[in-house]
Parts: C-alpha cells; structure tokens; sequence
C-alpha cells in the first residue's frame, strides 16, 4: 500500500547501538547453551533468574563447574543472589568501572605483560594497529580521522582509497594497506574482503604493529578530554611523519591512542595518572569510585581475575548485559566500555566468551525470506521501514517540551555537537542518514502526478522533478513542519504490541497528541526558541490520529484505547513459526483448536483488510498510481561509502546529490485493486534472489518447486506459490532460507567466498541435504543450520556463539576497517567527543526536565528518586502477566518498590498507597517496601497496565493515574543519528537513537485518600 | 502400616530461581475449582520471610508437628485426647487471614463502563465475598524481599537473633535470601495421620504416599494443626481437606 512499518527494536530501546559502532551488526550472541562454555560471566542490567526462567541453569551449572559469575546491580536482586561477587553499583554507572577495568588491563596485561594471545588478538582483530592521523589545535594535538590508503603514493590510485586504511608492518617498518576494509567490500575487484595479514596492493604478508613505542619519530602532546570530572589533559603520544602530497602528517595507532585515552603512561609524559590511587589523568580505579561508589581494590581485583581468566582459557570471559544497561541515555559508551575489556583480552568470536546481549527478541533466524514476504519486497521493492524513535519523537511532539540536548548531554564545544534534538534529527533525515515519513507536506501520489504533468517521461525524471521541488523549497519534508494537519500521521495499525503503554514512552504525550484525550502532563513546552529548523506552530495539535485500529487477544491499555479491535488468535489457535537469540532452533507454533468466537490468525486478518481494500479500491483508485519513496542510504550496500565527511547540502556545503550527499529516490506503481491478489501469492522478485546482511543467493529452483508441488494461486495469466494459507507462508520461509535449507547455506557462502577470496562452502558441505518444512517442525523443532547471514559457528551440536565466523573463517566484520572497532572516527563522534571509549555522566535530574513544573513544596512529605523499570518477573517475555494467577502470585497488581529508608523517611508502610509523579504524568500504586533496594532509587517493573486497578490522582485533579510510561519522555542522543558512513549507515531495527527511558527522576509521596471513581 | 519404599522430591536449592513454574503447574492442575482459590499444594517462599500461610513454621503458635514426651513422642497440638477436647473448638488454625483473602478483578467494567471523561478499571474484587476489596496479602506475598520490615524481618527463624545482629543483616549490602519450594512432604511418620479423628489420612505401603480418604474426612481440621508445613489445606465448597498426592488420584 505503500504505508510506513515502524521499527519496534530500536523504539523499546532494546537495539544496543554500541553493537552497530564495533561490530556493524544489529545484535549477534551466544546463544544461553554456551554460557555453560564462560569462565568468568560478568551480569549487568541483566537479571536472568528472573527474566530468562528456561535458560538461567546453563548458568547455574557453569556455576557448578567451576565458572565464576560476577554480579553487578544497584538493588540486591534475583541474580545478585545468584552470584559468586555482587558489586552494589550506583544505578547506570557500569561504564565507570569497566573504563578502570580496561586501565589496569592495559596497563599490566598488555602494556606490562604483552600476553601473546591478547597481543595477537587485538593485532588481528580489532582496529588497534590502524594508524589515525592528529590534527593540530593550537598547542597540541588532537585525534582526528583513520589515515586513509590513498594519501601516500604508493596507494595514491587504488580503487576505493579513501575507505582503505593503513598500519605499519612491525617487520619492516613499512606501511602495509591490509585487506577487508570498507573499500575492499564495495571495490569492483572481488576476493579481497578478508582478515588475512596481505598487503593488498603486492599480497606481502606482513605484522601489524600495535605500537609505536620504541618506533616513532617522535612523541607529541595530544590532548584527551574526560567527561566525569570534566577535565582535559595532554599526553604524549608516540607518532610517526608520513610522508603526503600535503606534507609529512603526524600519525599514530588507535593502540597508542587507547593508551592515551585510559591514561597508561608507559614512561611517556603529560597528564598521565600516576597510578591506580590516582583520580587524575585517566580512567583509573581511583577515577571510577566517585562515579561507581565501589572501591578501587575491587576494580583491580575484577581487572586481574577477568584478565587471567581469558589468558588461561584463551578468552572464556563474557558479559551477559541487557535493559537494565541499554536503557541509559548513554548506554551505547556503558556498553562500549565493557565490549572494549572483552576485546582486549580476546574473549569476542570463541565459545565462552563474547558480549552476550539479550534485550527484545530481535534474532529472525529465516530473515531473508521471512523479510521477502514481510515488506512485500517480493512484489515492490522498496518499502517505507521507518525508526520509531525519530517518528515518535516528532509526531507525538516530544520535542517541543525539551530545550538544547546539551542541556543535558556534555559534549565539546564546536557547531555539530549543539543545538536541539529535532534539527539534528532534520539534518538526519536531509543527508539520508534517517528516514522519516510521511516525507512531505504534499501527496506522494499528487508530486508524481505533477511531474508527468511538468514532462517527466519516466521514473527517473520524476525523481528528478521532485528532488527540483525539494531544493528549490516548493514542498517542505513532513520533519520539518510536523505539526502542520497535512503531516499527521492518521491512521495506525497496532498489530498486537502494546504501543500505547509498555513502549510508549512518554505515554501522556501519546495520549494527548496523537489520542487528543485526557493526559496527566503538566509539563511546559520549551522548543519554541530553541529549535531552528522545525515549524512552531503556538498551540501543538491534539488527537493527530482518526482511526486506531488494534489486532490483540488481550483487553490490554492498547486495546482500551484503540477506536477497533480486530480479535486475534492465540499461540495454539495458528500456524507460525518462532526464533530466538537464546538458542539455536526453529519452533512451530501449531493450531491446537480453532480459533475461538470471531478471533482470526493474524495472516487471516491482514488477508481480510487486504481483501476488502481491493475490492474499495475498485471504485475508489481503480487505476495504478505512481508512488515516490525516499529512502536512506541503506547499511550493508555501497551506500556505506556515501559521505566521507559530513556536509549538509541544504545549507549549501555541498550539492544535492541523491543517494551520495542526500537520501535516495525510488518510483513504484501502486495498483490498489491488486493488493489482495499479491498478498496471497508469492510474488516474481522472491524468485529473483533473496538475502540480507549484504548476502545473496539464488532461489529460482526452489520458487519453481513450490509452484510445482505446493498449492498455487492463478491470475492475471501467472501462476504463483499460495500464500492463501498462514502454514503456506511458513513453508515458503522456511524452503528458501539458508537457516532451514542447506542447498542455499551452500549457494550463499558460495556467493561470499568470492568476495572474501578464501573457502567458506565447508561450513554447508555437511547439511547441505537439509531441508526443514512446517511438518517437520512440529513433529520435533530443529536446530537451525550454518548460515553466512549470522556469524555463529553450529557444526556438529556446537553451541552458538557470535563472530566465530569471523574469527575462524578470517571474514571480516562489516566495519569502517573490517576490523572490531576501537575508535571511531566519524566527524560527528568526534565532535561529540565519541570517537575514543569515554564515561560521561548521566544527566542531572535538574536538566533532564522531568521535574521542572513538579517540585518538593515543603507541605507534604515527599522525596525524589531516580525511577528504574527494570524487567520484571513474569511480565517479560510473558504475554500473561496480568493474568489474575500471576497477579495473585505478585501483589495484586505493580507495586512500587522502594527501600526501607526512604519509606520510613516518607512515614510509609509497606502496601501503603502512594502517588509517584513529574511533570510527564503520575502513577498511583501500592508500596513494595523492601531492604534489597538501595535509598534513591525506586523501581516499578516494566510493565503495568492502565487496565488494572489504578485510582484516581489526587495531583491531577482525579483524574485516572497512568502506567509507569507515564513518568517518561524520550530524547534521543544525537550522534546515534548519523549515517552514510560505513557501519553508520541506516537499517530497520539496526541503527538509529533508541528511546531510552532511564534517567528519569520522580517524587513520591504517600497518598492517603484513594478515589476510585 | 508397613511402609516399603518412599518417594521423596528433591529441590536443588541453588538451582531454583524462584519462577513458581511448579506451583503454576501445579495450582492450575489441582486447585483450580470453586472453594480452592487460596489453595496452593506447590508454593515456593523466599526466605528469610513469612511464608504461606503466615508464619507456617512458628510452632509455638499453631503446634504442629511433633513433641518429645521423655522417651516416646506426641503430637504437640492435636492427639487423641487434646484432639477430642477441642473438636468443635480448635483454636491452633490458620484463618483465611493467615493464608489470604482470593481475588479476582471487575474484568468486565472495561467494556461495559459507561460514557466518561475518564477511563474505566477492573477493581479487585473478594472470591469470597463478592465486594470491591483492598489486596493486602496473597500466596506469595513476601517474594524476593517484598515488604521486609514485616515479613523478612519477623521471619520465626530470627527469634533468637539480637537487634543488632538483624539490623547488620538487613544492610542492603549484606543481605541473603534464597527460595524454598515446599510440598507436602510425605513424612516417615506423618502428624496428620496421628492426628486425623476420623481415621482418614493414611500412608500407603507401596510408595509412602500420604492420602486422605475423602469418604472418610470430616474436615475435623485436626490434620491442619497438626501438619507441621502447613500442606493439608481446607477445600471451602466441598467442606473435604485436600492436599497434595504426588499426581496421583485421590483413593
């Protein structure tokens, strides 16, 4: 139809960005059979006793085994109780402790000891031996871009250049450009993407050199900025002169960088920490207690008990992480911090070891297919994929009630890092690094009309034609006037998620701009003066939407709030199928009973609207329409290669230039009467090839199977595979993908050995007879098969575990360097001072604007508390939590937990009633008093519902209480809006700011009159 | 009785996570009927903490269990005697309190409210009474440290333990807690037999499984007493008391 699918893993924040800055994958793990594999696992924001009930014994019989487990948690929770060392550390300050843990690691095991393995690793591996280039700035230097291959002559004329990079080669001294960078991936020249050790211009092997201590033409002063303390140092670097058509430019490792930026001296001068006990002059272990409120010798401790382990058993160290983490504003550097101590020690791509992030159930093992039909991309490709947090943060007009982000997020001084969230987010959109629809302020379907009219002959004139439109500011991009009434959002479909309350975030802006019903916000708009590039209209619209339409099997606050709710059948009453992170197989749902009253699968509903559109649009749009879409530069494809440097054309620094300094077009023919005849059947450009993650592979047999031997649908003269039947769609996924079919896991890797230049095909030669159909599934769910797609190794009942592929296969990660990412050097990390692993501090409760309007007046008794909703037991990845028996098994409903000081400062006891609220909203609930939470935090466990039992606000003039949404707004970090450059680049659900919920502040305050009605 | 063999269950201490899986199994197989609502054969409690029904292990209060008597052994609060006397007045019982008050919610209220300005709730509603009611404990009411000042805090455990010594326990940084799961233990030498007046609870030869014979109960509640884990529980429609039968049938 050509209608907007919203992201969904990036919205409930469950996308770790740091997981697209190192590695430019959405999300890859072990799955939990190879914990049992872990020496050493570190637990952060991650509680799986009480979030992974069938999985949490592969940890308790590691346990059993020998393996430590290392517990860090605020509150003495289910998994601290669980552990060998809990580490009480202050709510959302991880990344402290393990910037200290990567201190002491280079200092004494790498720079002390020199491990062979960590050496090794990290040579091979990560980017450490990639040679930046320092700028000058004023007295000192500063760490600015990778030195790029083609600026010496001897590289002057590779193709790609300026995304090959260079390292010194520690045998000769001389410069080597290895292979497998961002270049070799999009070069002409297949073979040449790959992790061997060859120069790629003469095939010389060569040694990368971590360092150029001992080796450098001199050291210089490069100055380091920290955040924490907010102070700035300069430390000698050692460098080298190379040799451009510009001059000789200083040079240095992001090895010799990372030593810089966590202050190990190595005997060389400035601003280093003189040791462990010194606060000053680097991440150290002293550093890390003010931040951490855990002790410096715990710091060392954990450093060396990590470190030791992952040399002895060549690195069986993992971290299991997961919202309690991500939901941070800064969640991408906490995680950073902790992926950096894993890939000093080599403990990412083996079994047992690796970052092991379970949030949200993003692992669609049959992707390619499954995707294929999905978005219709079997019929029309390109589809409109749009980041839900971009989307929610315009349309329901979040941000028109935040000042500047650096309000609240400390970045250095300069003029991209500045401003406010939604005009970087515009420039986001106009550079093609986000997307964001509806586009314009005018029909997509009238702008192409138009074009005709104005002589376009074909599609791309008309592209040609709007792009005039654009530049010439005839039409406006929805982003930058959303508030206008031709760019609502009208009509949404809220297919059995819970949009309007569990991921709602800033549920009472929901409520008031897109429902235009009652709202608990009090909070004041603080945009107008401040955002540059977005309409201010004086009074923000209410109730954007005309029609809500719910597909749902429970009576959850969606479906209260929804204008229709379309009856949907449960897990036993259809056919489906279901993957996941947590382990390696591929499972049926199966149709037990039929469905029950007027309920329908989901497939069943979709083909109904679908159906009933067509025969509308017989009357309505009878004719096919053109449709122009524009789309970002897409992750995975060329694109990566798109904008060097950032520039923004509609300021005039550079042309317009689709698909290179701007978002791409594309033209398709919308033939409305069709819809349901396509919807039922698998469409021609299935046949032409599937893939995803930058994979291909070949199909046309097995397409031609299906028609011949499952059921077809015949019309308009073809014939096609039938997709009338949900177990027909599940049969189409499974036969042409590579996870349930070893002929294509063969014919893909096939198609990646010869971009990569080395054997792959033995990974498929052993299943390669493997097929998998829906009735296989349900006699015995079956373990998924290699697949180029994913990056766990599975031969032979081998646990899952990430970047194996890549570790042992010698495939690059698809990286700026091809490499593990240390540093990253887009101009906009480093204008947020990103670049280099760093803390920065969460932002004050006083900036972040929750509680600007909502102030403690003395009159009452009351306190403000940093506000966590952690995973709770039984609400996540459970649809059944607000059963009554597990209702009954909880309190009755979600209570409010809270530590025994601060209710008895409060004078509440526990099962009091109490009123929590900030300026977003309120929530009435019942104390869960409690000595395993620590004073100043409080936690409400995601999710509640509306629907149960909430009274009346006394604070907002009883009106009804809301959910724990109702204490939250999103922003959204700027730097994670980037794009266009290597793994920075847009995809659905891997890339983009996620809606992070955690800093919230709240008061609380006891509420002695209840009212119900 | 001549008692042959005897099945035991085993929980792995370390191992639980607290899920209640077991009692969710076990609830919505065995205790899913009208009278039975409070009824939970399979709970598993945090401990320290109070436990369900409140309290359960405090002897002093409802002397379950058994007693030295110089070189032989009685029944602390039921026996054949003690049992008679207080046949019509047993005054060591849980009360529905003690357990807790079953609930269910006005589901039906959010599609049948009428027009308003603001939005409807499902209240919580008493499977006893029938009336709107404030939820103020349930089966699992002391989970994972909920409510410690009264719960954790009063466990019967820490009688004997000083105030300082429990305000040094419950800092936040040196606090212990683990699950316990408890069924009905199937005891060598079962209190409930001894105690039961009617001759309806029995162990059996085969497996020494410990059965009610509900022709035989006459929910003289002896048994409840008497039950030192608090597992034969009163069913409050049929008037029978129930317990937990390794899945096996009732006769």
């Amino acid at each position: 139809m050509g209608g907007v699918c919203l992201s969904f893993y990036d919205w409930y924040c469950d996308l770790p960005p740091a997981s697209p800055e190192i590695w430019g994958e959405q999300t890859d793990v072990a799955e939990s059979a190879d914990w049992y594999n872990s020496k050493f696992m570190a637990v952060m924001g991650a509680n799986l006793n009480m979030t992974r009930t069938p999985d949490c014994h592969f940890a308790a019989e590691a346990r059993h085994n020998g393996s430590k487990v290392v517990v860090f948690a605020p509150d003495f929770n289910q998994v601290a109780k669980f552990s060998d060392q809990w580490i009480p550390i202050h709510a959302g300050q991880d990344g402290a402790f393990w910037m200290s843990v990567g201190h002491v690691i280079l200092k004494e095991f790498h720079h002390e000891k020199k491990i062979p393995y960590f050496i090794n690793y990290t040579k091979k591996y990560t980017d450490c031996p990639f040679l930046v280039e320092l700028v000058k700035e004023g007295d000192r230097y500063v760490p600015g871009k990778f030195f790029r291959a083609n600026r010496v002559a001897k590289y002057r004329d590779v193709e790609k250049g300026d995304w090959k990079f260079l390292v010194v080669d520690e045998r000769t001294g001389e410069l080597a450009c290895p292979k497998g960078a961002m270049g070799h991936r999009w070069q002409e020249k297949p073979g040449e993407w790959n992790l061997e050790c060859q120069d790629s211009v003469d095939g010389r092997e060569f040694d990368p050199q971590l360092t150029l201590l001992g080796k450098s033409d001199a050291t210089l002063g490069v100055q380091f900025r920290e955040f924490g303390n907010d102070t700035e140092g300069v430390r000698h670097v050692p460098v080298r002169y190379v040799e451009t058509s510009e001059g000789k430019i200083p040079v240095t490792t992001v090895y010799d960088l990372l030593m810089g930026q966590y202050g190990v001296s190595r005997g060389l001068q400035g601003d280093y920490a003189k040791n462990y006990e010194d606060e000053n002059g680097g991440y150290t272990p002293a550093w890390q207690e003010k931040f951490t409120g855990i002790g410096s010798k715990t710091a060392i401790g954990f450093a060396r008990s990590w470190a030791e382990t992952a040399e002895k058993t060549g690195g069986k160290c993992s971290v299991i992480i997961g919202a309690g983490i991500d939901h941070w504003y800064h969640n991408n550097l906490i995680y950073r911090a902790a992926i950096n101590a894993l890939m000093f020690c080599g403990c990412v791509g083996v079994n047992g070891g690796g970052l092991n992030h379970y949030v949200g159930q993003e692992k669609l093992a049959p992707q390619a297919s499954w995707s294929s039909i999905a978005f219709a991309k079997d019929w029309h490709a390109p589809s409109r994929l749009q980041n839900a947090p971009s989307w929610h943060y315009m349309h329901s007009d979040q941000w028109r009630y935040e000042g500047d982000f650096t309000e609240y997020h400390k970045t250095p001084d300069n003029n991209l890092a500045k401003g406010h969230t939604a005009d970087f987010n515009v420039r986001a959109v106009k550079s093609g690094w986000l997307p964001f629809y509806p586009q314009y302020t005018k029909s997509n379907h009238v702008l192409c009309d138009e074009a005709v009219k104005a002589g376009a002959k074909n599609d791309q004139e008309i592209a040609q034609h709007v792009l005039g439109q654009v530049t010439s500011k005839k039409i406006e991009h929805v982003i930058e006037a959303p508030d206008r009434e031709e760019s609502w959002p009208r009509v949404w479909y809220i297919w059995r998620g819970n949009a309007l309350m569990s991921s709602a975030k800033g549920h009472e802006y929901f409520l008031k701009h897109y429902l235009g019903t009652h709202t608990n916000t009090i909070a004041d708009e603080l945009g107008e003066d401040r955002v540059k590039n977005v309409e201010w209209l004086k009074d923000a619209p209410r109730g954007k939407m005309d029609l809500i339409v719910d597909l749902n099997f429970r009576m959850d606050t969606t479906a209260l709030y929804s204008d229709i709710i379309l009856p949907a059948a449960s897990w036993y009453e259809k056919a489906d199928i279901n993957s996941t992170d947590m382990h390696s197989y591929i499972h049926p749902l199966s149709k037990a009973i039929n469905p029950l009253w007027e309920s329908k699968s989901d497939w069943d509903i979709f083909k109904s609207i679908a159906k009933s559109t067509s025969e509308l649009a017989q009357k309505h749009i009878p004719n096919p329409i053109k449709d122009i879409i524009t789309l970002p530069l897409m992750h995975d494809s060329p694109d990566e290669l798109a904008q060097k440097e950032v520039k923004d054309w509609s300021r005039g620094e550079c042309e317009a230039v689709p698909g290179k300094t701007m978002y791409k077009f594309a033209v398709v023919e919308r033939d409305y009467t069709q819809i349901y005849n396509k919807y039922v059947s698998l469409g021609p450009l299935a046949r032409a090839g599937l893939g995803a993650h930058g994979v291909k592979y070949e199909v046309e047999d097995f397409y031609d199977e299906l028609v011949k031997n499952n059921p077809t649908v015949e019309w308009g003269g073809k014939k096609y595979p039938s997709l009338v039947e949900d177990v027909e769609a599940v049969n189409a996924i499974l036969l042409l993908a590579p996870e349930t079919n070893g002929e294509l896991a063969y014919r893909a890797y096939k198609n990646v050995e010869k971009k990569v230049g080395l054997p792959l095909t033995d990974l498929a030669e052993g299943s390669r007879d493997v097929r998998m159909s829906y009735a296989d599934l349900q006699a015995q769910p079956n373990r998924l098969l290699n697949s180029p797609i994913w990056s766990g190794l599975m031969t032979d009942g081998r646990a899952y575990s990430a970047y194996t592929y890549n570790v042992e296969k010698n495939v690059p990660w698809r990286t700026l360097t091809g490499r593990q990412s240390f540093y990253l050097d887009h101009d906009a990390y480093i204008a947020f001072g990103e670049h280099l692993p760093v803390y920065k501090p969460s932002p004050t409760p006083e900036m972040y604007g929750d509680l600007r309007k909502t102030s403690l007046d003395g009159k009452v008794k009351e306190k403000r508390l940093n506000y966590l909703t952690p995973h709770g037991k039984w609400h996540i990845h459970s649809t059944y939590g607000d059963t009554l028996r597990m209702l009954t098994l909880s309190r009755g409903g979600e209570p409010f937990w809270m530590s025994e000081a601060d209710a008895k400062d409060l004078d509440i006891k526990d099962n009091d009633w109490v009123e929590v609220h900030n300026d977003h909203g309120v929530v009435c609930t019942r104390a869960c008093v409690s000595a395993r939470i620590p004073k100043g935090v409080c936690i409400i466990y995601h999710s509640p519902e509306r629907t149960i039992g909430p009274p009346k606000s006394t604070l907002r003039e009883n009106k009804r209480a809301g959910g724990h949404n109702s204490l939250t707004r999103v922003r959204l970090k700027p730097n994670l809006m980037v794009g266009g450059y290597a793994q920075f680049t847009y995809h659905f659900n891997y890339w983009g700011p996620t809606g992070c919920n955690r800093d919230t502040h709240v008061l609380v305050r006891k509420l002695d009159k209840v009212v119900w009605e | 009785m001549d008692i042959r063999s005897q099945i035991g269950v085993v929980f792995h201490l370390d191992k639980c996570i607290g899920c209640h899986t077991c009692s969710l199994a076990c609830k919505n197989v065995w205790t899913d009927r009208k009278g039975a609502e409070y009824m939970w054969w399979n709970n598993v409690e945090t401990k320290p903490g109070t436990g369900y029904p409140t309290h359960w292990e405090d002897q002093e209060d409802y002397k379950g269990g058994w007693e030295k008597k110089g070189k032989s052994i009685a029944l602390r609060g039921a026996g054949k005697l003690k049992g008679l006397k207080n046949i019509f007045h047993n005054p060591n019982l849980p009360t529905i309190d003690d357990y807790y008050e079953p609930w269910t919610y006005r589901y039906e209220n959010l599609f049948t409210a009428a027009e308003s300005n603001d939005q409807p709730v499902a209240r919580p509603i008493s499977l006893i009474t029938g009336e709107p009611m404030e939820i103020k404990s349930g089966p699992n009411w002391d989970d994972d440290l909920s409510g410690s000042p009264e719960y954790a805090r009063n466990d019967s455990n820490f009688k004997n333990i000083s105030q300082a010594e429990q305000e040094a326990m419950f800092q936040v940084e040196k606090l212990a807690m683990f699950y316990l799961p408890r069924i009905c233990n199937h005891c060598l030498n079962p209190a409930c037999v001894a105690a039961c007046p009617s001759g309806a609870i029995y162990k059996r030869g085969e497996d020494g499984v410990v059965l009610i014979n509900q022709n035989k109960c006459r929910a003289w509640r002896m048994c409840v007493t008497a039950c030192p884990y608090k597992k034969d529980v009163l069913q409050l429609v049929d008037w029978k008391i129930r317990k937990m039968y390794f899945v096996l049938s009732t006769y």
